[in-house]
């Protein structure tokens, strides 16, 4: 069957402006992604890659311009060739279409940076800048899951977890798909696919979505929203509420990644370069996107942080069917990683191709350069 | 001796004037470097590896700890003799003449000459507004090098560093990466110093630059015969230049001793955790991220995230209560209260069965389970007795040192 | 170390201030005013009399009575007016300070810009006679000085001798007996006052807060928060000024200082019976203790601003307490 394709690039060229100059960044690349599948983009530094997947994000800094080229993104055309008006009400030619990107963004395609520190807000707590993602894009997600648990049948859980005990899985399924929603289920799945708990914690954890706890006055802000949002102090408890599924949804990916939840409420200078990684990523996969970028994710971190993250990576690929654009300048990174690889340089891509060919059978003088100076042990 | 460096210590205030808590950057290190040797510091961001080359580089003082530059051997002799027997009155003396940290304004210049530090990132150490010749030369001019030996000295380095004249008048920011940093080791090396520090020359390169700048240091040291200590968290990148090698952990050694040994023979379980994922074969699967915790760490500092720690390692009650609490806690169980009481936990709601279950089920990956010695089932708690825990000393092992509570004299075999 | 913690710690290193700003004023007397008895015990006697409750006699030529009384009196109305200040000081200037920055390079930041300049360096009470001239004189919109119009108040029970009760602040005590006519005009005749006052602060902010914004808006983690698709005001609110404030918030609580003396210039200018009031009189009817307990309290309020601020960033900043 074949694969849908989800981003289409041709022929993009990008300018860096200065005050005396012009520099070509991108000179016409070329680049495509299907569903599912991993594609590393590798080069020097210098090279473009970076200013290859901001513009991806419609990201780039003031003094950069689209100048040539096109992106499609899901079937939208990101670049239109026109005068148009941006959020400052200048005109500016060749911009990335702002509203059909802001919907995107941070939905359908979301993107983690290099040096996690520096992308997150010092005076927030990062469970909240996770929750930021949901709160503007899915915030009726948030409302719906406390509902599905106020309104869930104890008895199908209860069932459920027999089911479980049977270790009969395929009706167990079955008995999933058919007896509750979406957001329980969810709830359901976050818990199961969780390898740091014991076949015992997760049956409790999963029976222990059946007890309700809300307040009186929490359901009744929660079944009569239009009139909450309006009285102060109702509108309060409507946010707190929110808030709160917000850092318990962050929790439970998480929890799927193996780390623990508890760091949420801490801020980002208490916590090590790798754990601000992965809530980086956290951030870029609560909404479900179809596709992640990662600009050199490793590159500020140790080894043995750069080796949990690529663990990381495997994981959350295989559990949410994930494409990834993967960008690095080391190419043995990829070599695992990776199904296809584009290689980059001077800002145009050189050779692309299934990992195994560029990896074994290159013929480029600029890949085999690459592949020849990593040092291994 | 090139360098030799006796117990430091350093710790940092961090968190502000009014909440600061201290950190012990450096705990008891002691390091030998002789001429022509290549020493790396091997270990992750925090490990205080940076902070140590400072100290070596005298651009930072110690807290406590001896320090010797450039002394005869004989010196070096007494002073570990007298480190030995205790005799703290000749290694006073021998400080008084011999310690670089005791030297005069003068007496420091003199040595800083011999002195060369490359910074991680050097586009910050540099001014931004000169050009590159006038960055590498300006070492030369504060050593008070005459016109003739700077014109000497710039035609010496272009050659062994690799700088084409057309960079020489440029700015700092007009250069990629990996000139950026040549001009960086163009300018440590330009008096010509015996003991060079490198702090993570090569972090931000990509792979083709790094190996350029790795050989360039090579040919460096051996046209020279300077010294070089070399941090960095990349152990295949230490196998690849450095001669000896130093693995650090949170401020403590944890082994140290000659790089293919080290690495081909790793004995402290972080050394074979760095190795194994270098070789990107992982052994065992390294499942969680350090919790963060707050407070001091007591015993050896890598017990929380040791695969194979155990009782004596360094498992406080504090840890012990927080892990159990951790297991428990997500379950909700009717009655559940965990507290500590005259040095035992106190744990209710649960029963012995339980928690000998959750201990055997979890051992593996809460080590400090390891740590319960006793459980005693009282009316309506159990009490928990832990062992207690020990301080970890260096121990020699072939060629190498290590820091581990694995080779002490009386440990039986629990592996 | 814990909140409460620091904040006894900070108020503790207050006292030693407060005595030092007291004692200087007090030396000031001594070598200018011609004292003659032994510096140490006088200022000692006035010390114990700040604990001992009984409190001097003032005598001013348009006041008489006792100094506790009268501070209770004025210091309401200086209160008033500073809050009224400091609100129009932080809405306006936040405001108009990250509008600039947002259309930075625009005309609209250009003449904001340049306006802020022009008034940040005019002296107060230049600022405050062309107020009273442009509104009071040419355009009549706002009375231009400090009282009412004295005929509002004939046979209002709670207003007697030209005092107004319980607050003693004429806009306030107004609202609470429900006489909206009264309050509208004790508000308005605010506005001139809190306004001349205020515009050299808010042109400040608008400055600082600009220039912290545009730095702010440059840093990677606005990229990351655009980066998750979320919307440039709420990017703004939620994270820019957040980490903007910082800058504006020092210059605000280290400036309170400037505000104070300004109170006394405008207080006399508009005819307003505050603080800055009663010290102007004291002062020149020579009468120390009353100058010296004024000053007490001028300091008190500006130590507590200092306080306020150190207290503010260590909630907002997690940096200082982790």
């Amino acid at each position: 069957m074949e694969k849908k394709e989800l981003l289409t690039v041709k022929g993009l060229e990008v300018v860096f402006e200065s005050r005396f100059n012009q520099i070509d960044v991108l000179k016409g690349v070329d680049f495509s992604l299907k569903e599912n599948e991993t594609v590393g983009l590798v080069g020097v530094n210098g090279s473009g890659k970076s200013t290859f997947a901001l513009s991806l994000m419609g990201l780039l800094p003031r003094n950069a311009k689209i100048v040539n080229g096109s992106i499609n993104i899901n079937g939208s055309d990101m670049i239109i060739n026109e005068f148009e008006k941006d959020s400052y009400n200048r005109k500016r030619h060749r911009i990335l279409v702002n509203e059909g990107i802001e919907k995107l963004r941070g939905r359908f395609i979301t993107m983690v940076t290099q040096e996690a520190a520096s992308y997150l807000d010092p005076l927030l707590t990062v469970g909240y800048q996770i929750f930021e993602s949901v709160l503007f894009h899915n915030k009726e997600r948030l409302i719906k899951r406390i509902d599905s648990r106020e309104k869930v049948d104890k008895g199908a859980l209860l069932n459920y977890v027999k089911l479980l005990n049977s270790k009969d899985y395929k009706i167990a399924d079955k008995f999933l798909d058919g007896n509750f929603d979406e957001y329980i289920r969810e709830q359901i799945l976050n818990i199961t696919r969780r390898d740091d708990l014991t076949d015992e914690d997760k049956k409790n954890l999963i029976l222990a979505l059946g007890r309700a706890k809300l307040s009186s006055v929490q359901r009744f802000v929660l079944s009569h929203k239009g009139v909450a949002s309006r009285i102060p102090g109702l509108r309060y408890i409507l946010n707190q509420l929110i808030l709160e599924e917000g850092y318990q949804l962050a929790g439970e990916i998480l929890g799927l990644m193996g780390l623990d939840p508890t760091i949420l409420h801490m801020f980002p200078n208490q916590l090590s370069g790798g754990m601000l990684q992965a809530v980086l990523i956290a951030s870029a996969i609560v909404n479900n996107p179809r596709i992640i970028i990662m600009d050199e994710p490793a590159s500020s971190l140790d080894p043995i942080a750069q080796y949990k993250l690529f663990n990381l990576l495997s994981k959350i690929k295989a559990t949410f069917n994930l494409s990834l654009i993967l960008v690095a300048h080391d190419i043995s990174l990829l070599t695992r990683f990776a199904d296809r690889i584009a290689v980059i340089e001077d800002g145009a891509i050189v050779e692309v191709g299934d990992t195994s060919s560029v990896i074994n059978n290159s013929s480029n003088e600029y890949t085999k350069r690459l592949i020849k100076s990593v040092i291994n042990i | 001796m090139r360098i030799a460096a006796y117990n430091l210590k350093k710790t940092y205030e961090s968190g502000g004037a009014a909440f600061g808590h201290k950190v012990r950057s450096i705990n008891d290190i002691s390091l030998k470097i002789r001429e022509g040797q290549i020493v790396s510091l091997v270990g992750e961001n925090g490990s205080g590896k940076t902070t140590l080359g400072l100290i070596l580089s005298l651009l930072l003082r110690p807290d406590s700890g001896q320090i010797f530059f450039d002394v005869p051997d004989w010196v070096i002799n007494r002073y570990e003799i007298a480190l030995l027997k205790k005799d703290l009155d000749s290694m006073r003396e021998l400080g008084k003449d011999y310690s670089a940290l005791n030297k005069s304004k003068l007496g420091l210049m003199d040595i800083r000459k011999k002195i060369g530090v490359l910074f991680q990132d050097v586009a910050s150490s540099v001014d931004p507004r000169q050009t590159v010749y006038d960055i590498i030369k300006e070492p030369m001019v504060v050593s008070k090098y005459t016109d003739e030996q700077i014109h000497n000295r710039m035609n010496e380095l272009k050659n062994d560093v690799g700088i084409d004249d057309d960079i020489l008048h440029r700015y700092p920011h007009e250069l990629s990466d990996g000139q950026k940093q040549k001009i960086g080791i163009a300018r440590a090396l330009a008096t010509n110093p015996i003991f060079l520090f490198l702090d993570e020359p090569t972090s931000n390169l990509d792979p083709i630059n790094q190996r350029i700048i790795l050989d360039i240091l090579k040919k460096i040291n051996s046209k020279t015969r300077a010294s070089m200590l070399i941090t960095t968290h990349n152990i295949a990148l230490a196998n690849y230049i450095a001669g000896d090698i130093m693995v650090m952990f949170k401020g403590e050694t944890e082994e140290k001793g000659p790089t293919k040994e080290v690495i081909n023979n790793p004995q402290h379980p972080y050394t074979k955790e760095l190795t194994s994922v270098a070789a990107r074969k992982a052994n065992y699967d390294i499942l969680y991220y350090e919790r963060p915790y707050n407070s001091d760490v007591k015993g050896c500092v890598y017990h929380r995230m040791c695969p194979v720690s155990f009782e004596i390692c360094g498992w406080t009650i504090d840890e012990v209560y927080l892990d159990l609490k951790k297991s428990f806690g997500p379950l909700d169980l009717p009655n559940f209260k965990l507290k500590i009481e005259k040095g035992k936990i106190l744990l209710y709601g649960v029963n012995k069965d339980q928690l000998v279950k959750m201990i055997n089920l979890y051992k593996n990956k809460i080590r400090s389970f390891y740590a319960i010695k006793d459980i005693k089932q009282e009316d309506e708690h159990l009490s928990i007795e832990l062992f207690d825990y020990k301080e970890v000393q260096m121990h020699k092992v072939g060629n190498a040192e290590v820091k581990c509570h694995l080779f002490e004299e009386d440990v039986s075999t629990l592996f | 170390m814990s909140l409460s913690h620091y904040i006894i710690k900070r108020l503790i290193i207050a006292v030693p201030t407060l005595i030092g700003i007291t004692l200087f004023i007090f030396l000031l007397y001594y070598i200018i005013g011609g004292l003659h008895s032994n510096f140490l015990v006088a200022y000692g006697s006035w010390l114990s009399s700040l604990f001992s409750g009984k409190s001097q006699i003032v005598n001013t030529n348009v006041y008489k009575g006792s100094i506790s009384s009268a501070i209770a009196l004025f210091l309401p109305n200086t209160l008033m007016l500073s809050i009224f200040a400091a609100v129009l000081i932080w809405f306006i200037g936040t405001y108009l300070g990250v509008f600039s920055a947002r259309h930075k390079d625009s005309a609209a930041d250009l003449t904001i810009k340049a306006a802020s300049f022009y008034l940040y360096a005019a002296p107060i009470f230049i600022v405050a006679i062309v107020l009273i001239i442009l509104f009071g004189v040419y355009l009549k919109i706002l009375p231009f000085s400090g009282e009412i119009n004295p005929l509002l108040m004939v046979g209002i029970a709670w207003f007697s001798d030209g005092i107004s009760y319980p607050t003693h602040i004429l806009l306030i005590d107004a609202l609470i007996h429900g006489n909206f006519v009264i309050a509208w005009n004790a508000f308005l005749s605010l506005i001139l006052p809190a306004l001349s006052l205020a515009l050299a602060f808010i042109a400040g902010v608008i400055i600082m807060l600009r220039n912290s914004m545009i730095s702010v808006l440059n840093q990677n983690f606005i990229t990351g928060a655009r980066g998750k698709g979320l919307s440039e005001r709420y990017i703004v609110r939620r994270h820019a000024l957040r980490n903007a404030i910082f800058q504006p918030a020092t210059f605000f609580a280290y400036t309170i200082s400037g505000l104070l003396s300004g109170e006394v210039v405008i207080e006399t200018i508009f005819n307003y019976p505050g603080m800055g009031y009663f010290l102007t009189q004291s002062l020149i009817n020579n009468q120390l203790v009353a100058v010296l307990d004024s000053v007490l309290i001028f300091g008190i309020i500006f130590v507590s601003a200092t306080i306020l601020l150190d207290i503010f960033y260590a909630v907002i900043d997690p940096r200082v307490r982790f």
